[in-house]
């Protein structure tokens, strides 16, 4: 006991005695556990990883190889759940399957004797298309089954092979049906039926194996239940997936024959995110998009049998295995089938809103989906393993000369490339690892940025004399796995850096092809100056926010003076590339001039390596910028993707046109996965939220800003956009404004940066001096959302039309008039430049012209071509014909921008002044209701 | 469903809600925080926090120099106000936390209210939250000039609050099964203190393979850590938040 005396002759007893022997704390008497509590609480800190892989290396093993009864002979299989091995039973000398379940935590007898009494029933089918289960046991922590062994390969590995046709897979579906209704019949359900629980024996017939093996981690509290147990749940029934048991009936399994229909037809599951939480929302948020979109040889009736057994309200799908299966026999047969087609918009609605309930009931079935979203949340911690990844941190400049900075930035970033070509490597992208400068924690940089290695090192250069030291660093134990100083002449620069790369790629065990090896090996130029203006340029994307105007010019500049210097510079000319592209898409300089410029770019790169990655890249880019080909610039991101297989860009250009395109779903797995590889990027972060504030989902939105703001706590823009939210969700002004006067009193040199939202504060609180306060802050860069801009001189008309002063909004709406002609002079089919003219001729009274601009706006950009501008068009259209006074037309197209993603917000239509002429009107009510938040 | 021992009302006067998954929702900070005004299941759910977390409440109170029945007394009174009060657009102002929102009104509560002497009976003299396991080891911590703030005594006492509850959860589950044993002799070793008994000490005392134990403190780890982070989660706003309350409460502790 240890006791400390005090003065007055008291003594307090305040340890046990007790030290922790890791961090030498005290341990206090009431400790948890009578551990040091600190130390408990790091421990918990740790990430939460999947199972070490059960080492089946049966050479080397011979205790592993014995597995009880079983001799386990060969590994034939491995799902979410555990592994499959071919074995030998040694009492009775047969040859069986065992499945070895690895679980995320214990299974109590209740689990194991639940599951024993579902395998025992399903014992009891005799069916051909049933693989009888044989025993249920646990052994060594683990538990496994031992099945009949069924030669043959899981469904999706034979598809893989051998793609079936349409025909074949409803013939095949129909025969799992069958097999399904004769387990229902019997009353069993399946209640996991997935392309992995269905085998294919030597002709092709199918068996359906793991009855009933969803029982084994299922209980009453959802809490136990972790998604890594029962493995993907992109073919799980939304009932199965909220965790509401009693709610699984015979129409689960048939659920879970659609979803494998699904993927036989399109090659994809019905739902798949790119975490186990995004698929999960997908499936509750979402309807999956008709299999005749995904592949368009499939008819319209058998889409409509797929998506009947997808409907996410039971009773609307089949009602019965069997009813599936006479609905396959029709089409088959070429029969009318009995499911009805249905519209796009029939479709929409959530399905727990079909059945509408008292308060009390309709809370409880909020917060249990709030609940169910919880739990799959933890997932997110459960994402992908952190071995073989590596961020290779800025290196230190310690040369005499501080202006070697950028030059210290460009031998990082080559080195980075290099070892990003490595496919068998994680290699976190320069945007997010550039924070780090100078960081010492190793072990949080590896935890934060999910890597177990990181490259570190420091240059010093002296004339032409190059030293440079470089070390690996496992974060995860915080020791050298490899360090070496060079001392080189400065022209082998590219020669270290690729051998780094490769020594590197050998520490770690990364596989390294050929073509690899000589992609590394490349040297991005000879001339050192040009190396040095190209690496200037990238230093100017040091502002993580899609590059402005000018930085894109100035980058511009310094990459032609390098290609001046170095024709043959392929990495200098993609650069090129991407900036004139910029500059063109988001309208700062939307001419052929500009498109010529970026394709002159890229025909030099394809010139110098006709093969590589990167120029595929910059095509890609181009043609999605210059001339929205969708389809083409996919094609090329497709190449570009074989060779660089680390590279985020690929991956968030993808999502980006994916998004344009409508595939809102698939366009945030691509984000995601970009965010993935470059965790602190805060322009993938910002564009993922776009895509949440585009379909709505703003609480989502808001935790990607948080994001954000973890990264840049003093981002006032962010903080900004943040506040931004809450006024399109809830028509809440009061965070925005809370917001402005905090920075106008603390840290007004910054009220520049938030001219359009205090402007969009100023007018939906209808207080002209405000509005005019912030407009004489902005500097000329015009107002708007994506690429319809509005110019000073039409604000200045806003404006002067809220205090009634008409002769003033009268002069600024001409003068914004004349200002907008002439852009559309020089771009007349460019649909956001003539919405722009449309809604100030509205302004003006100028009914005909307005109506003819704002409808020949969404002919030539319409939402099918690009998703949010053509939103856009169709938004601004309803409000030209609001101003002047076609209502019919007005609602129409409000209530289409309504339901559109990327159209009209609840605060928008609640609170903004144009919205003004609609108001009262009960069909404009209806329409604001509409959006207003559950 | 699991048996809490500190549950008083029936989960029943909520409504239909389902068993498991509404016991599960009704602890929830954040259903707290969405409620738009009247909301029985965020009231359960405030109610089910208060129940949880009242050591450091009681802790703080008593720090102020309160003699314990008195201080039992206020605790009940101030939950009370909490609880009474449903205005939880007030709440959901505060950012986030649960922990600083309750410290926050507590010290409102010291400042202002204790002076009201009715609401000290304000329950009506219901036990609404009951304060069990008070034991005279408490009172040494206590003492005014212990050099701990009062303020860092409260977060000290929330995080043993935390790591009490997961342990209990990890016992909850293991109950029953043949493993349990072992379980509890892995818990000691969740700490990582070099010198606890090593697993191949503790794989010869239960006759397994030294695998074995690997892969079942692994999982005991992992299902620790998610345990951990879920009792964090029920008391802060977002995921994002987990990691930094966790740490927060770690430099509390060492402190």
């Amino acid at each position: 006991m240890q006791y400390l005396s005090e003065g007055n002759g008291r003594t307090m007893r305040i340890t046990t005695g007790e030290f922790c022997r890791k961090c030498g704390a005290a341990i206090p008497p009431n400790s948890p556990q009578q551990s040091c509590g600190a130390c408990l609480l790091e421990t918990g800190l740790g990430p939460v990883e999947p199972e070490p892989e059960v080492n089946v290396d049966l050479g080397s093993s011979p205790m592993l190889m014995d597995f009880g009864d079983y001799e386990l002979l060969e590994q034939i299989g491995r799902g979410g759940q555990g592994v499959v091995f071919r074995a030998r039973q040694k009492s009775l000398n047969r040859i069986v399957a065992v499945k070895v379940i690895g679980l995320g935590h214990w299974a109590t007898e209740a689990h194991l004797k639940r599951f024993r009494l579902e395998a025992e029933a399903a014992a009891r089918l005799e069916h051909t298309g049933i693989v009888p289960i044989h025993e249920v046991g646990e052994r060594d922590g683990s538990c496994y089954f031992s099945m009949k062994f069924v030669e043959g390969g899981q469904l999706d590995e034979v598809v893989r092979r051998k793609p079936m046709s349409i025909r074949q897979a409803a013939e095949l579906i129909g025969k799992v049906a069958r097999i399904v209704h004769y387990a229902h019949e019997h009353r069993i359900l399946h209640r996991d039926i997935k392309p992995g629980n269905i085998l294919l024996d030597a002709k092709g017939e199918p068996h359906l194996t793991d009855f009933g093996l969803a029982r084994l981690v299922e209980s009453e509290s959802t809490v136990t239940r972790t998604m890594e147990v029962l493995g993907t749940p992109s073919y799980m029934a939304p009932e199965q997936a909220v965790g509401n048991n009693a709610a699984v009936s015979n129409a689960t399994d048939v659920y879970g024959l659609g979803a494998v229909l699904y993927q036989l037809l399109t090659g994809h599951p019905p739902f798949a995110g790119g975490t186990t939480y995004e698929t999960i929302k997908l499936l509750e948020d979402t309807e999956p998009r008709p299999p005749r979109l995904l592949n368009p040889k499939v008819d319209r009736d058998l889409s409509t049998i797929c998506l009947k057994c997808l409907e996410k309200d039971p009773k609307r799908r089949y009602s019965s295995a069997l009813a599936l299966i006479e609905d396959l026999k029709h089409w088959l047969n070429h029969e009318p089938i009995q499911a009805r087609h249905t519209g796009i918009f029939a479709r929409g609605r959530k399905w727990v809103q079909r059945n509408p309930t008292s308060a009390v009931l309709a809370a409880s079935l909020m917060a249990l989906a709030a609940a169910a979203g919880w739990i799959v949340w933890k997932s997110e911690f459960i994402a992908r393993p952190l071995a073989n990844g590596i961020a290779v941190l800025p290196f230190e400049n310690l040369s005499d000369d501080k202006s070697d900075a950028s030059f210290v930035d460009g031998m990082q970033d080559d080195v980075l490339t290099k070892l990003a070509r490595i496919a068998d490597l994680k290699v976190i992208s320069r945007t997010s690892v550039m924070d780090y400068r100078g960081k010492r924690n190793l072990r949080q940089i590896g935890n934060d940025l999910r890597v177990s290695h990181v490259l570190e090192g420091s240059v010093r250069r002296a004339g032409t004399h190059l030293r440079l030291n470089a070390q690996l660093i496992d974060t995860r134990t915080d020791t050298h796995v490899w360090a070496e100083q060079y001392d080189r002449d400065l022209n082998d620069l590219f020669a270290i850096q690729s051998e780094i790369a490769q020594k590197i790629a050998q520490r770690l065990n990364a596989k390294v092809t050929s073509a690899e090896k000589l992609a590394i090996e490349g040297k991005p130029t000879t001339d050192l100056v040009a190396f040095e203006l190209y690496s200037r340029s990238l230093s100017l994307k040091k502002i993580p926010r899609a590059s402005s105007a000018d930085s894109a010019r100035q980058a511009i500049d310094l990459l032609n003076q390098a290609v001046a210097r170095d024709p043959s510079f392929f990495e200098a000319y993609c650069e090129l590339a991407v900036h004139h592209d910029q500059l063109y898409f988001f309208g700062y300089d939307h001419t052929p001039g500009r498109l010529a410029a970026a394709e002159a770019a890229i025909q030099e790169a394809f010139r110098i390596r006709p093969n590589a990655g990167e120029a595929h890249w910059s095509r890609a880019y181009h043609l999605y910028n210059g001339y929205l080909d969708y389809e083409g610039a996919l094609a090329e991101l497709e190449v570009a993707r074989q060779t660089l297989p680390n590279d985020p860009r690929i991956f968030r250009v993808t999502g980006f046109i994916q998004r344009r395109q409508g595939r809102w779903e698939e366009s945030t797995r691509n984000l995601e996965r970009a965010l993935e590889l470059d965790p602190r990027n805060v322009a993938t972060l910002d564009n993922i939220g776009d895509s949440y504030a585009a379909l709505r989902r703003y609480a989502e939105q808001e935790s990607k800003l948080d994001r954000i703001l973890a990264i840049e706590p003093n981002d006032i823009e962010v903080k900004a956009k943040r506040a931004g939210v809450e006024l399109n969700w809830k028509a809440d002004t009061r965070p925005l404004h809370q917001l402005i006067d905090e920075i106008r009193a603390t840290n007004p040199a910054a009220m520049p940066k938030i001219v359009p939202l205090r402007l969009l504060c100023a007018l939906v609180e209808r207080d002209a001096a405000a509005a005019r306060e912030a407009l004489t802050a902005s500097d000329e860069s015009p107002f708007g959302a994506d690429a319809v801009h509005f110019t000073r001189p039409f604000v200045e008309g806003v404006i002067a039309r809220m205090t009634n002063d008409e002769q003033k909004a009268q002069l600024a709406f001409t003068a914004a008039r004349a200002e907008q002609e002439k852009i559309v002079q020089a771009e007349p089919d460019y649909g956001p430049a003539l919405c722009v003219l449309g809604v100030i001729d509205a302004a003006l009274g100028r009914k005909d012209e307005a109506l003819r601009e704002g409808r020949r706006a969404v002919e030539l950009l319409p939402v099918e071509k690009d998703s949010f501008n053509g939103a856009l068009m169709i938004h601004y259209l309803a409000m030209i014909a609001a101003w002047v006074g076609e209502k019919d037309l007005a609602f129409e197209q409000l209530a289409l921008s309504a339901r559109t993603p990327n159209g009209a917000t609840y605060g928008e239509l609640e609170l903004d002044p144009f919205w003004d002429p609609l108001r009262g009107d009960p069909r404009f009510e209806k329409i604001v209701a509409s959006l207003a938040p559950r | 469903m699991r048996a809490d021992p500190d549950d008083v009302t029936s989960l029943s006067a909520t409504g239909s809600v389902p068993a498991g998954a509404g016991m599960f929702a009704t602890t929830h900070w954040s259903v707290v925080l969405e409620a738009q005004g009247e909301s029985s299941a965020a009231q359960q759910a405030l109610e089910n926090l208060c129940r949880t977390y009242w050591r450091p409440i009681y802790g703080f109170v008593r720090r102020e120099g309160t003699k314990p029945e008195e201080a039992k007394d206020l605790t009940q009174g101030f939950f009370a106000l909490i609880l009474e009060r449903k205005d939880f657009q007030s709440v959901r102002q505060e950012k986030g936390r649960l922990r600083s929102f309750l410290l926050a009104s507590l010290k409102h509560f010291m400042a202002n209210e204790r002076r009201d002497a009715a609401t000290i009976k304000r329950g009506g003299g219901r036990t609404l939250i009951p304060l069990d396991g008070i034991t005279s080891d408490d009172s040494d911590e206590f003492h005014r000039s212990n050099m701990l703030s009062a303020d860092l005594l409260y977060d000290r006492r929330w995080a043993f609050t935390v790591l009490d509850r997961v342990f209990t959860r990890l016992r909850e589950e293991s109950h029953g099964s043949a493993n349990a044993p072992l379980l509890e002799r892995l818990n000691t070793l969740l700490s990582d203190e070099p010198d606890r008994p090593s697993q191949a000490e503790i794989a010869r005392e239960f006759g397994m393979t030294e695998n074995a134990i690997k892969q079942a403190f692994h999982r005991l780890r992992q299902r620790y850590r998610q345990l951990l982070r879920e009792e964090v989660a029920h008391t802060v706003a977002t995921p994002a938040e987990i990691e930094d309350e966790l740490r927060h409460l770690i430099t509390a502790l060492r402190s």
